[in-house]
C-alpha cells in the first residue's frame, strides 16, 4: 500500500521533529484506523453500497425523474462520501509528509 | 538772384546745424530730413537763430553717455554696486538673526520679566536659578548611580572593592554627561584595583600534613552529565501506528536522543 510508512522513514521523521512528532503520530494513527476500517470487508461493502445508492440517485436527477426525497437522499450520500474521501486524502497527504521528511 | 543765393545758403546752414544736433543728441536721420523747407525768410532766420541759441540752454544734460565704452563701464559699476548692496543686506540680516537667537540669561530662564529690577524680582530670579542648578545636580547624580548599577560587575566583593577604589580616587566629574562619567570612573577604578591585585597577589597556602586537604583548583574526574531528551508519550493511536511500522516506544525515544545516525541523514 502507498500509505505504509517504513521504520527508517518514521525514525527520520521523529528525529527531525522531536516531541512534536507525537502529535502527528497520533493523527496518523487515527487516520490509519479509519483507512483500515474502510479496507476491511465490512467497510468495503458499506462503501460499495453507498456508492451504488449515490449512482442511482444521480441517474434519477440527470433524467429529471428525481423527487424531493431522492434529492435529499442524494445530498446526504454525497456529503458522507465527501467526508470519507477527505479523511482518506488527508491521511495519505500526512503519510507522504512523513515519507518526505 | 541775391535773394535766391541767400535762401540757398540759409537752407544749407539749417540743415548742417540740424545734422550736428542729431549727431550730438542721437537723433535719427528722419528728424533731420523732416525739417520743413524754409520759405519765409524772416521767419526762417528767427527760427534758425532760436534753434542755435535756445536749444542748448533748454536741453537737460545728457543722461546716457555718448560713448559705448563709458556706458558699459557704468553698467559694470552698477552691477558691482548691486551685488555689494545685496551682500551687505544679507550680512545685516544674519547679524539681526544671530542677535535674536542669542541666549539671554533672563529670557532663557522662562521668566515673565526680562530683567530683575526690584529686590523681590532678584530674589525670585536667584531662587529659580538655584532650583534649576539643584535639579541638574540631582539629575546628574541619578544618572550616575543608574549607570554604575548597569556597568557593575556581577561579583559582589569585587564590585565593593571597585566602588571603594572609585570613591577614594576616581569619583571625578569629567563632563555633564553622567553616564559617560560613571563608565569612565568605574573603568578606571576597576583597572586600578586589578593593578593593585596583580602587584600584591595573595599568598598561596600549601596544604600541610595534618590539615584537611584543600582543593588545588584543578578539576579531575568530574563527570559531565549529558542532558537527556525527555521521553515522548505516545497515545493509543500513535502507539498502534508506530507498532505497525515495526517500531516500539523505546525505539521512538531512542531515535530522539543523540544525533541522527548516518543512514537517517539525507
Amino acid at each position: 500500500m502507498a500509505y505504509n510508512v517504513t521504520k527508517e522513514e518514521l525514525e527520520r521523521f521523529i528525529n527531525k521533529h522531536g516531541k512534536n512528532a507525537s502529535k502527528m503520530l497520533s493523527i496518523l494513527g487515527k487516520g490509519q484506523q479509519f483507512v483500515n476500517a474502510i479496507e476491511s470487508p465490512v467497510g468495503t461493502e458499506i462503501m460499495g453500497e453507498m456508492l451504488t445508492a449515490l449512482e442511482i440517485k444521480l441517474e434519477l436527477i440527470i433524467n429529471e425523474k428525481a423527487d424531493a426525497k431522492d434529492l435529499a437522499e442524494y445530498r446526504v450520500l454525497r456529503n458522507l462520501a465527501n467526508n470519507w474521501v477527505n479523511k482518506i486524502n488527508d491521511h495519505l497527504n500526512r503519510v507522504e509528509e512523513v515519507k518526505k521528511s | 538772384m541775391d535773394d535766391n543765393t541767400a535762401k540757398a545758403s540759409q537752407q544749407e546752414d539749417v540743415s548742417d546745424s540740424a545734422l550736428d544736433r542729431a549727431a550730438n543728441e542721437g537723433v535719427t536721420d528722419e528728424t533731420v530730413t523732416e525739417n520743413p523747407p524754409v520759405e519765409d525768410h524772416s521767419a526762417d532766420e528767427s527760427s534758425s537763430e532760436d534753434h542755435s541759441t535756445e536749444k542748448p540752454s533748454e536741453q537737460a544734460p545728457p543722461v546716457v553717455p555718448p560713448d559705448n565704452a563709458e556706458r558699459s563701464r557704468l553698467g559694470r559699476r552698477l552691477s558691482q554696486m548691486e551685488s555689494k548692496f545685496s551682500e551687505l543686506v544679507e550680512k545685516l540680516e544674519n547679524y539681526t538673526q544671530r542677535n535674536s537667537t542669542n541666549d539671554d540669561p533672563f529670557e532663557s530662564s522662562g521668566d515673565v520679566f526680562d530683567m530683575p529690577t526690584t529686590p523681590e524680582e532678584l530674589e525670585r530670579f536667584i531662587e529659580k536659578r538655584e532650583a534649576k542648578k539643584q535639579q541638574t545636580v540631582t539629575k546628574y547624580e541619578t544618572n550616575y548611580l543608574t549607570t554604575l548599577d548597569k556597568v557593575r560587575v556581577d561579583d559582589e566583593d569585587e564590585h565593593n572593592a571597585i566602588m571603594a577604589e572609585m570613591l577614594s580616587n576616581f569619583n571625578i566629574k569629567h563632563s555633564d554627561n553622567a553616564a559617560l562619567d560613571a563608565k569612565l570612573n568605574y573603568a578606571d577604578a576597576e583597572r586600578a584595583m586589578l593593578r593593585k591585585k596583580m602587584a600584591s597577589p595573595a599568598p598561596r597556602k600549601v596544604p600541610l600534613k595534618g590539615e584537611t586537604p584543600k582543593g588545588t583548583g584543578v578539576n579531575h574526574g568530574a563527570k559531565v552529565e549529558m542532558k537527556q531528551a525527555k521521553k515522548i508519550e505516545l497515545d493509543q493511536y500513535a502507539s498502534e501506528f508506530v507498532s505497525k511500522t515495526g517500531m516500539s516506544e523505546e525505539s521512538v525515544n531512542k531515535s530522539l536522543s543523540g544525533n541522527a545516525p548516518n543512514y537517517l541523514r539525507k
